[in-house]
């Protein structure tokens, strides 16, 4: 039985191509194209597809969205993201809206046919240069642990001034020992502030002395 | 003024009369080219004609060379109403002179008969001439002076400009001009203390004219700084402040004077030329993005996807390598026109904005590069889902992207941060690396120059701040108001 198929992408050489390539295989029969997350919505109300190959960046409905809305409606449907963008944001997104698999439209023949076997088969599919990124993704959250530690908020420079603050020197005096303008020594000062949320010196000092500068 | 010098008149004709028992007597103006008879007496009636005698200039260069009492004939003023004072006799001249030794009044007295002339009689006629000197000259002093300050008042109050004095020993300052039209607030408002107008500064510039304004420094040297301040709707103006320093004769600070104008539409009229050179390069940028995303690109991802299946064609092997070859050179130049399109246009900029654009960008930088990139940012989601305006984040992008470039073509250095803090009204975002540091001569290496230009460019475009210091690496810090 062969393999139902919506193309979704703005572009239409883009649809010809890829429905090209995917009908010589055989295994895959594209039963319909739409040209933005509208049209694609409008079609999925009233038809089962198997696999969705969806374009991001589209007008009127961008293929996140088209995806969220679709997984939301049906779980079990599949898409594959095929977009010309390789950014983790994009990428990122489309995941965590639910795409099963993501590959670049420059990958090639063989990677989409490889991408469209493995979703089929229930498995998630992406491409080389997609699984860097999510791999600095992932090292990311680590990141994001540190944040939990408001010191690794703080930029080498803003934890000079907030030494001299705990010496309870002033601007001036920070100024002249740092070899920074008077501007900038201010400027540290109210991020510190600002990113500590604390009133005013005293409570610069108690933040540094809670965290161990 | 007047009245008083008038008084004068009176004074000394009295003194004169009382003592000299004269008939007759006259005072006169001397001015340029015409005299005033400002009081005159004639048969012992007195009279303050005040009348102007001009086109009399043989008389006129006479009374010029009167640098000392004298005895005169009464003919040289004939043709003047001065002769009727007593006809035919000759006139006791005391000649008033200002200290440029000018001759500014006369006073004559008529000697009946010259041989009862004696000196010693006329030393009162000494005195008060002189008290008439002095009093003349110096009602003309302050006259000069009334009329320059009244030329600074209106001058000041035309003008989109105010100036201060402000007593260092007294913390007090005082305010001049049209505060009205500079701070939007009147001279009572502004008071003495120097808080009220301080608490008005924008928080970025505030330490800077503390300094000026408070900090002891050397005297007789000039600053100049512009700075926003706020005005009585919240908004905020750019205004000039210009001063410099006095000290007392032991050399301590003693007072601040100096003008501050409004250079508010200045700054708009640069900020307007600025903005429409980027926003014509910044929309041609976009063009071009667009254009190689959606058509090139695309186009050539067909190609290749084409390529592939008539590679399945025919067996030959020699066949198959070539295609092989071709779609590899396709790919690359598929990823050639992303990067140009992405570098043009970032994609993650366009739908997620400034700050999920900036973690990409440095974690691209952070898998490309030898420096160990990182970015802080305080923002939270909701902060970060709203979005600035495009023109803004487009620009505080660019200007993060020639920054980070900067870092990797000239800095030298190992670690960099890239630093978004969002504060109440403003963003302050920072460049700091650890590098080598701007060159310091003012000589800028090639291209680093014109980088530093163009993120300056871009932070007038938005109406901020940006500095550039160099110390242990070099640190950009750029504020602007939101």
């Amino acid at each position: 039985m062969s393999i139902n198929i919506l193309l979704v992408d703005d572009h239409k050489i883009m649809r010809d191509g890829i429905k090209a390539i995917i009908t010589e295989s055989g295994e895959y029969t594209v039963v319909a194209e739409a040209s933005d997350g509208v049209e694609a919505l409008d079609f999925l109300a009233e038809n089962d597809i198997d696999i969705i190959v969806m374009d991001i960046n589209m007008p009127n409905l961008d293929g996140v969205e088209c995806t969220r809305a679709i997984k939301k409606r049906s779980a079990e449907t599949k898409v594959l993201a095929m977009s010309m963008y390789v950014d983790e944001q994009h990428i990122v997104n489309m995941l965590k809206a639910g795409a099963n698999g993501y590959i670049s439209k420059d990958a090639g023949k063989k990677v989409l046919l490889e991408a469209l076997e493995a979703i089929n088969n229930g498995e998630a599919y992406h491409g080389s240069e997609i699984t860097k990124v999510i791999m600095s993704e992932f090292s990311k959250t680590k990141e994001e642990k540190m944040r939990e530690n408001p010191i690794s908020f703080l930029t080498s420079r803003e934890k000079d001034v907030l030494k001299l603050i705990v010496e309870e020197k002033s601007n001036y005096e920070i100024a002249d020992q740092l070899h920074i303008s008077i501007r900038t020594v201010d400027a540290h000062r109210r991020n510190l502030l600002q990113k500590t949320g604390v009133k005013n010196a005293v409570g610069l000092t108690k933040f540094a002395l809670k965290h161990g500068i | 003024m007047s009245g008083s010098i008038h008084l004068i008149y009176d004074k000394t004709l009295k003194v004169i009369t009382d003592v000299l028992h004269v008939k007759g007597a006259a005072i006169l103006r001397i001015e340029e080219t015409d005299f005033y008879v400002e009081r005159f007496l004639a048969k012992g009636k007195m009279e303050r004609p005040g009348k102007k005698i001009t086109g009399q200039q043989d008389l006129m260069n006479k009374i010029s060379q009167m640098k000392k009492p004298a005895l005169t004939s009464s003919s040289i003023f004939k043709a003047t109403i001065v002769v009727e004072i007593m006809h035919e006799a000759h006139y006791y001249v005391f000649p008033c002179l200002d200290s440029h030794m000018t001759v500014i009044a006369l006073i004559i007295i008529p000697v009946a008969d010259l041989g009862e002339f004696n000196e010693e009689n006329y030393a009162l006629v000494h005195v008060v001439g002189q008290r008439l000197s002095v009093e003349l000259e110096k009602s003309r002093v302050i006259k000069e002076r009334e009329s320059l300050s009244e030329f600074n008042t209106s001058i000041l109050e035309s003008l989109d400009e105010v100036t201060w004095d402000y007593s260092i020993t007294k913390k007090r300052i005082s305010w001049f001009g049209a505060t009205n039209k500079v701070f939007g607030c009147s001279k009572e408002e502004m008071g003495m203390r120097l808080d009220f107008f301080l608490d008005k500064v924008h928080p970025s510039d505030r330490a800077v004219l503390e300094e000026y304004f408070v900090m002891n420094r050397q005297a007789d040297q000039k600053f100049s700084s512009d700075f926003q301040f706020e005005g009585v709707q919240g908004d905020f103006s750019w205004l000039r402040i210009e001063g410099v320093m006095h000290s007392d004769a032991d050399g301590n600070a003693e007072r601040v004077i100096g003008v501050i104008k409004n250079v508010h539409n200045e700054k708009r009229a640069e900020i307007l030329r600025i903005r429409a050179m980027i926003k014509a390069k910044d929309s041609e940028r976009k063009r071009i993005a667009s254009e190689i995303h959606d058509s090139l690109g695309q186009t050539l991802s067909v190609a290749r996807l084409e390529l592939d299946s008539l590679s399945e064609l025919y067996s030959d092997d020699k066949f198959k390598e070539k295609v092989i070859s071709v779609s590899g050179l396709i790919s690359g130049a598929i990823q050639e026109s992303r990067a140009i399109s992405h570098d043009l246009m970032p994609p993650a900029l366009v739908d997620y904005g400034l700050i999920p654009a900036l973690e990409t960008m440095i974690s691209q930088v952070n898998r490309s590069s030898e420096v160990n990139f990182s970015f802080i940012h305080n923002l939270i989601q909701d902060e970060i889902d709203q979005r600035f305006e495009e023109e803004f984040e487009t620009n505080l992008y660019r200007i993060c992207q020639e920054g980070v470039n900067n870092i990797l073509k000239h800095a030298h250095a190992t670690n960099a941060t890239i630093q978004v803090v969002r504060h109440p009204n403003s963003l302050y975002v920072s460049i700091e690396d650890d590098g080598v540091g701007f060159p310091q001569d003012g000589q800028t290496k090639e291209g680093s120059g014109l980088g530093l230009k163009n993120m300056a460019n871009r932070v007038a475009y938005l109406g901020g701040k940006i500095d550039f210091e160099s110390n242990n690496g070099s640190i950009i810090t750029i504020e602007i108001l939101v």
